[in-house]
């Protein structure tokens, strides 16, 4: 008999390592998922380095170049320059950074207000789940982009603003995801067993209930990430959001759609900036729930 | 001998994994005459179900391949129908109810209206009279429930599943199954989900419409009380393999192979107070790599090198083939 | 070891208002080292005792006292003592293990609640507790997923070990395994009591189970406990029509009894509105008319060991 004092970290791992391998040969059979993929990770990159790499690092922050303005695509500018003669490459890929943080700054206070609403509400029950699954019918039944903008219409247009309002329109769909899951959870028998061996409330929620959420919160982030930057594209449209000189996509076809169509490039490649990183996080979000479905387990 | 029914010849099917080929059914061999009940038994892994639902053409393909075999109806092959054909068997001439009567069901229209509709798709075959209108299939669903002892079945006729228990959605099922006049009835773990005194009312309600309608009974289980209970005749299956096939009688006073008797030594006996169960050690072999013989050699103490071929079907007696070496060697003593 | 009084259990279906009366005033005693067998089918009540017992619903009436000690809801002590002084092994192995933890998370999660360990000698004690379910220390990292039946149960009693209960209730144990996984773990069983001198609870509703593992039987039925005795007499001559009728429907090529009746007809009343007699009369075969559905017969001593409640044996 074999008694090792440690397991290596393989040994420890193999069980998981193998489940990796599996959901990434699933995973990367699907064609659309893939591209979703790639997509996805060309915008982390551009979002990562682009800013140091830029042609014209000044761009990004508005700098007038009267002499330079509205020039088509050509092979010092590849995407045409701005009204005030600023590169609209550079400021596209000063923009992916924007879009990321806003994004993850949206999901990331929808999930964290979201879930333990909507733990509570399935775990708890009574009452509590009737007060909460309430309030968030509400907040679901008032259009989201509506409601965003009257809230940054209250607090003032700028970014912070927007990303503050757009978090307060996303959390909802977090609550009902999560409570459902959790009143599927509850009823399984290992609830049961952890409640007989002595486990406490907390340990149940957090050791039991939580870890077996993260299949769906997951593939519900990766979809949502795209909405949000389409969301916040939008408030930015409106002139809600990022304000100029700032190089957020929205923001900035706010301002090209006056030089429509005899400009044509200074709102087509922000548009396409947008439209292919929306789509790459659906695809993504698709491609996940594909995989990770109990059903395509076996 | 009676003349026979369903043929299944040398069946070989397997199921693709992302690991690899599961050779789950290993030249699998059955016939069933008119008339005749039989019982197909083993454990989980066993492929009894997969054998059943293959006969109905119910196992998606892919991931299932059946790489080889046939299965004769009435001298026709139903893995080379069209589905089309295969539809106009199912339900009328081959009939098959299931563990779940719930699943089964659709919660959303009443008993009455999902017979009602079975009745009708089963009687558009050419020799069946035609019911000519709703009421009048309505009439024949209440006599089947009737048939199958449902209480009340003017008043049940309009209820919903859920407003019925376990043993009347199963006897709901057993009446649709008959509503074709099928010849042969596939039952799949039919009382498995069922408490014992309900499994004995259905058990014998199964033998009593067995018996009225002459039809061919194929019942998959894994408990051998409901097969002596309810057929004449039981095969016993083991990891993919056909490994004995006998009357019921031969199968518990003789078991041959070394699995049925281990099987039988396993269970507790309700009738007398025993003093320890008989332990098959081992487990199931792994299906993507199985042996080349007999899969029951890792937890045979008869194995022997000659196991690794697979030994064919021998008769011993009449009513009884084995698929082993052993018994071979050891029923002539 | 194990003693229930009165104990009377009813709860809400959720989205009903509809009470299920599941238990009704049943009370019964388990001698230490011993097992008792508790029978019944589905609506008896028989799983809702020992959920009851595990604190896991709530009792409208009643007592519940582990080794002398009374078990209350409300008393967090008395809860501790009860969780290691009982654990449950549930029926269906497949949903009884958290699928996100491995198996030396869920073995050992009881004694990370309740005692102090070092990371260490828990692990330790883990091999030795899959040693004693006879797994190995291969299956520490595995998820469940990755077992199968026999082994998924295994590790489920290795859990209850954990804590080293006196007493066990075991919940239709094998209901979900193959026959040769059952007498693996039957097996596995008797020994353990042996070994460990372990108090059981079994609970089934397959008989011959019951008569392999157990000394005492106690047949339930509606709620209520309709006979009680040694194992031997109640299977060789059950005086409960309900008991007859339950081992007459065992099938098995040989008849338990040589004349075996016919199936019984009818089911088991609901438990949403109970009947005002014995609760079996729509079934029984034997009952007397102007009695049996009005007056609900008491628990009567025969003598000996046995229990039995039915008019018929009514002195």
């Amino acid at each position: 008999m074999n008694d090792s004092k440690k397991n290596s970290w393989q040994e420890r791992h193999s069980s998981t390592l193998r489940t990796i391998a599996l959901y990434s040969r699933t995973f990367s059979r699907n064609g659309s998922a893939m591209l979703g993929l790639l997509l996805v990770l060309l915008f982390m990159l551009t979002a990562a380095i682009g800013p140091w790499i830029v042609p014209f690092p000044e761009d990004a922050q508005g700098v007038i170049h009267m002499e330079r303005k509205l020039m088509p695509p050509d092979h010092v500018h590849w995407f045409g320059t701005d009204e005030v003669g600023d590169d609209i490459f550079t400021r596209v890929i000063v923009g992916t950074r924007v879009s990321l943080q806003i994004a993850l700054i949206i999901t990331g206070i929808a999930v964290l207000i979201g879930v333990p609403l909507g733990i509570s509400a399935g775990f708890i029950g009574g009452w509590v789940q009737e007060l909460i699954m309430r309030i968030t019918d509400i907040f679901l039944s008032i259009p989201g982009l509506i409601l965003a903008i009257a809230i940054v219409g209250a607090l003032g247009p700028g970014i912070v603003n927007a990303m503050l309002a757009l978090s307060l329109v996303w959390w909802p769909g977090y609550v009902r995801l999560v409570q459902s899951k959790t009143l599927t959870i509850k009823n399984e028998l290992f609830i049961d067993a952890a409640t007989s061996i002595g486990a406490s409330k907390f340990r149940i929620i957090f050791v039991h209930i939580l870890p077996n959420c993260t299949s769906p919160i997951i593939i519900k982030v990766s979809m949502d990430m795209g909405m949000a930057i389409l969301g916040s594209a939008s408030l930015g449209f409106l002139g809600l959001g990022a304000q100029p000189p700032e190089p957020e996509w929205g923001a900035m076809i706010s301002i090209s759609r006056n030089y429509l169509p005899t400009w044509w490039w200074y709102t087509l490649f922000p548009g396409l900036a947008i439209y292919l990183t929306v789509l790459g996080f659906n695809l993504l979000g698709d491609g996940l729930r594909d995989t990770l479905d109990p059903k395509y387990r076996e | 001998m009676k003349e026979e029914l369903l043929r299944i010849e040398s069946l070989n099917l397997n199921f693709n994994t992302f690991d690899g080929d599961l050779q789950i059914l290993d030249n699998v061999n059955i016939a069933v005459g008119r008339g005749e009940s039989v019982g197909i038994v083993g454990e989980t892994g066993c492929g009894k179900s997969l054998t059943a639902k293959s006969i109905l053409g119910l196992v998606p393909s892919p991931p299932a391949e059946i790489r080889s075999g046939r299965i004769l109806f009435e001298n026709r092959n139903l893995l080379e129908m069209s589905e089309r054909q295969m539809r106009e068997v199912r339900g009328t001439k081959i009939a098959m109810i299931f563990q779940d009567p719930m699943t089964h069901l659709n919660p959303l229209f009443t008993i009455g209206t999902q017979l009602v509709d079975v009745i009708l798709a089963n009687r558009q075959q050419e020799y069946l009279e035609k019911p000519a209108s709703r009421s009048q299939a309505r009439d024949l669903a209440v006599k089947l429930l009737e048939q199958v002892q449902l209480p009340n079945p003017e008043r049940q006729i309009d209820n919903y599943p859920h407003q019925l228990s376990g043993g009347m959605r199963q006897r709901v099922l057993i009446a649709m199954a008959l509503s074709g006049s099928p010849r042969l009835l596939i039952a799949d773990e039919p009382t498995t989900a069922l408490d014992v005194t309900i499994q004995a009312q259905i058990l014998r309600i199964i033998r009593d419409l067995q018996k009225e309608f002459g039809m061919s009974v194929i019942i998959i289980t894994h408990d051998l009380g409901v097969v002596a209970e309810l057929c004449e005749r039981a095969i016993v299956m083991y990891a993919g393999q056909v490994v004995e096939d006998a009357s019921i009688h031969e199968i518990f006073e003789n078991p041959l192979h070394p699995y049925t008797r281990g099987l039988l030594r396993a269970i507790p006996h309700p009738g007398k107070k025993e003093a320890k169960l008989h332990v098959i050690p081992g487990g199931l072999p792994n299906l993507l790599n199985p042996p080349s013989g007999c899969r029951f050699m890792e937890r045979c103490e008869h194995a022997d090198q000659q196991c690794l071929a697979f030994p064919e079907m021998k008769f011993y007696g009449e009513n009884h083939r084995v698929a082993c070496w052993y018994s071979e060697m050891t029923s002539h003593a | 070891m194990l003693e229930l009084r009165n104990l009377k259990v009813e709860f809400k279906l959720p989205g009903s208002k509809q009470l299920v009366h599941a238990v009704n005033d049943v009370s019964l005693t388990v001698p230490k080292g011993t097992s008792l067998g508790l029978v019944g089918e589905s609506g008896s009540g028989k799983s809702t005792v020992a959920r009851a017992v595990m604190q896991l619903v709530k009792l409208q009436r009643g007592n519940i006292s582990v080794n002398g000690r009374r078990i209350l809801f409300s008393d967090r002590d008395s809860l501790r003592f009860l969780r290691r002084n009982v654990q449950m092994v549930f029926q269906d192995p497949h949903s009884a293990l958290n699928p996100r933890l491995n198996i030396l998370r869920i073995i050992s999660e009881p004694l990370v609640i309740h005692a102090n360990f070092r990371r260490s000698e828990l692990k330790d004690r883990v091999v030795e507790l899959l040693e004693i379910a006879g797994l190995n220390s291969q299956f520490l990292f595995r998820f469940p997923h990755e077992l199968s039946g026999g082994q998924k149960q295994r590790v489920c009693i290795a859990r209850a070990l954990s804590l080293e209960p006196p007493l066990l209730i075991l919940d239709e144990p094998t209901s979900a395994l193959d026959v040769s996984v059952q007498a693996q773990i039957l097996e596995f069983l008797k020994e353990l009591q042996q070994q460990l001198e372990l108090t059981y609870l079994f609970i089934s509703h397959n008989l011959a189970v019951v008569r392999y593992l157990c000394n005492r039987v106690v047949v339930m039925y509606l709620g209520k406990i309709v006979e009680e005795g040694d194992t031997e007499m109640i299977f060789n001559t059950p005086g409960h029509p309900y008991t007859q009728a339950l081992l007459d429907s065992v099938p098995f090529p040989q008849a338990i009894q040589p004349e075996r009746n016919d199936p019984i007809k009818g089911e088991m009343p609901s438990s949403f509105k109970l009947p005002q007699g014995c609760g079996f009369e729509s079934r029984c075969n034997k009952k007397i008319q102007g009695l049996c559905e009005l007056r609900s017969p008491n628990l009567v001593d025969t003598g000996g060991t046995h229990v039995i409640r039915c008019h018929l044996f009514n002195p």
